[in-house]
């Protein structure tokens, strides 16, 4: 089947289209192309400003090493987005390992920055019903289900998130899903 | 407890992201065919897909961006900005690169590199910066897509290197010094914010069009005037004097100056106000434009709510002074004070008259023509229309 409201992805080679600039060049220029979009992935996809603005940091740190090394990636957006996850979903991974271990010794406070729909920025702010469902999501599936929404295929995304086809497939079928039946019980319907 | 609509839902779901195999598909079609209940909510998975796609954009502040910019660049392998001669005499190479050093001024005062003469350079007793010039110690922004900065200010590459890379749009500036002018641009020294980069870059290009802005100033502060853009709102009324700034581009042809005002009225929506160098270039740019339009001169009725052109000076087609009078196409003579109106492309109410000198366009709100007319307040025939005077 074919989704005519998948976005076409379009994928500018902005380090392999400028070979002759230098390191310094090229990584500046991914930043400029790539940041805007990759900051506002990872922001939604973390739920948090500050580790938003951090792991952006380090995807392009890591787009710099790979340059100076020689290993410039082949296709620039793609491999951002596929570091970019991981952080976000190795970083989810860290603070729920936390998160049980506070639950399993009776130790969450009120005021903690466990992520959570309700928690810190996100409840001050006006978001929409699809956010909010979003934000119930393991940081795995939504991660993935932005990824689709940007214009990644099924199959690239397996491949930026590290898993197989078939667990992919099971996560993102589950999480769209959890997502349609959430918001037809809080009444929007469409 | 999963059901079988479960599992159906499921497949449809993944269907978004992945191929299914046949065997899939059809046993998906065979079940959505008889249950309505999934039908609705396969539906729900592409109206989601769709809303998650169009969720407002995060946007990461200039401040952090630049400091996440500075903290890349300041890692990556070429901390100090490649120097690139053209020119390759190895004294000059030297020159430039003890220039990129200690600063710019050192090339600019050698006077074996630099021949550019500043014609204006604030001294520390320069009482005003005067319209148009960027204050030293502002903060401006590069608005094109890839802004050069140089080691002295002239596009001359034996008297100064080029630093890369270029800037992009959106990087902000530190106005040190300036401007000079050289090889017809105007030069300003800057560092530039989180980069590397020191040097003096052209503040536009030959056609005035900017490479760099002081978006704070045209934002927050009024819009400065010419003393001719400064007539052009004073002449209008007060219902058309609202929320004006110079026009500097795009002008109509033959105007030497223009304003627009977004005047966000319950009739009009905007009134542009351009001064031309007599009243027969007006009176040609209007004509012209409602031919644009086919609008005939002398053809229908806009008080009655038709689009056409009528004159509002005496004598129109009758000989008379050369310098009231245009001919155009092989049409006329018609007299140069004239008001017309027509539908633009989107079906919104225009109206154009000429004023002397002056030629007015006033966008309306909607397709009432007769309502736009009356704003522009034409009296009977042999007077301005009200638009034209201050009071009017």
């Amino acid at each position: 089947m074919t989704d005519p409201m998948r976005p076409r992805l379009v994928e500018v080679d902005v380090v392999a289209a400028s070979s002759q600039l230098d390191h310094y060049g090229a990584v500046t220029a991914a930043f400029e192309s790539y940041h805007a979009e990759l900051y506002s992935f990872l922001r939604r996809s973390t739920r948090d400003e500050g580790a938003a603005e951090d792991l952006l940091q380090e995807a392009f740190l890591r787009l710099t090493r790979e340059v100076e090394s020689g290993r410039t990636p082949e296709h620039v957006r793609g491999w951002l987005y596929r570091v970019a996850s991981n952080l976000a979903i190795s970083r989810g991974r860290r603070r729920m390992t936390a998160f049980d271990w506070m639950n399993r010794y009776g130790r969450t406070e009120q005021g903690d920055d466990i992520e959570s729909p309700e928690s810190g920025v996100l409840a001050r702010e006006r978001t929409s019903a699809i956010d909010a469902v979003l934000a119930t999501l393991p940081v795995d599936a939504r991660t993935a289900l932005l990824l689709s929404a940007d214009g990644f295929s099924g199959e690239e995304i397996a491949a930026t998130i590290g898993r197989s086809h078939a667990a992919t497939r099971t996560l993102i079928s589950r999480a769209r899903v959890r997502v349609r039946l959430e918001l037809e019980q809080s009444g929007d319907v469409r | 407890m999963t059901t079988v609509h479960d599992e159906f839902l499921e497949l449809a779901a993944a269907a978004i992201d992945f191929e299914l195999s046949r065997d899939e598909r059809a046993a998906l079609e065979h079940h959505l065919a008889g249950c309505s209940t999934c039908r609705h909510r396969v539906a729900g998975f592409a109206a989601d897909q769709t809303a998650i796609a169009r969720l407002p954009r995060y946007v990461l502040g200039p401040v952090a961006a630049t400091a996440v910019r500075g903290r890349i660049t300041r890692r990556s392998s070429t901390p100090k900005p490649t120097l690139r001669l053209l020119a390759a005499a190895a004294m000059l190479a030297l020159l430039a690169l003890a220039a990129l050093a200690v600063g710019a001024r050192v090339i600019q005062r050698d006077r074996d590199l630099s021949e550019v003469s500043p014609t204006f350079a604030p001294s520390p007793g320069t009482p005003a910066v005067l319209p148009g010039v960027l204050a030293a110690g502002s903060t401006v922004d590069v608005v094109t897509s890839g802004l050069r900065v140089r080691t002295a200010p002239t596009v001359d590459d034996s008297k100064s290197a080029k630093l890369e890379p270029l800037l992009s749009r959106g990087v902000q500036l530190q106005i040190l010094d300036g401007p000079v002018t050289a090889d017809d641009y105007d030069w300003y020294l800057v560092q530039a914010i989180g980069w590397p980069h020191r040097g003096w870059v052209a503040a536009a290009d030959h056609d005035g069009v900017a490479w760099i802005e002081d978006r704070s100033a045209s934002s927050a502060k009024p819009a400065t005037f010419t003393a001719v853009e400064a007539a052009l709102v004073s002449g209008l009324p007060d219902k058309a004097a609202i929320g004006c700034a110079p026009r500097r581009v795009k002008l109509p042809p033959r105007a030497v100056a223009g304003v627009d005002c977004r005047v966000n009225g319950a009739v009009a929506s905007q009134v542009g106000a351009y001064a031309f160098g007599d009243a027969r270039d007006a009176a040609t740019t209007y004509l012209e434009r409602m031919a644009s339009y086919d609008v005939k001169p002398g053809s229908g009725d806009c008080p009655a709510g038709k689009s056409g052109d009528a004159a509002w000076m005496p004598g129109d087609q009758k000989a008379g002074k050369d310098s009231d009078r245009v001919n155009v196409d092989g049409t006329g003579p018609w007299v140069v004070g004239r008001i017309g109106c027509f539908l633009n492309e989107n079906g919104i109410a225009n109206v154009r008259l000429t004023c002397g000198t002056t030629y007015l366009g006033i966008l309306g709100r909607d397709a009432d023509l007769a309502d736009l007319d009356r704003f522009a307040a034409p009296s009977a025939t042999g007077q301005m229309p009200g638009i034209c005077r201050p009071g009017g």
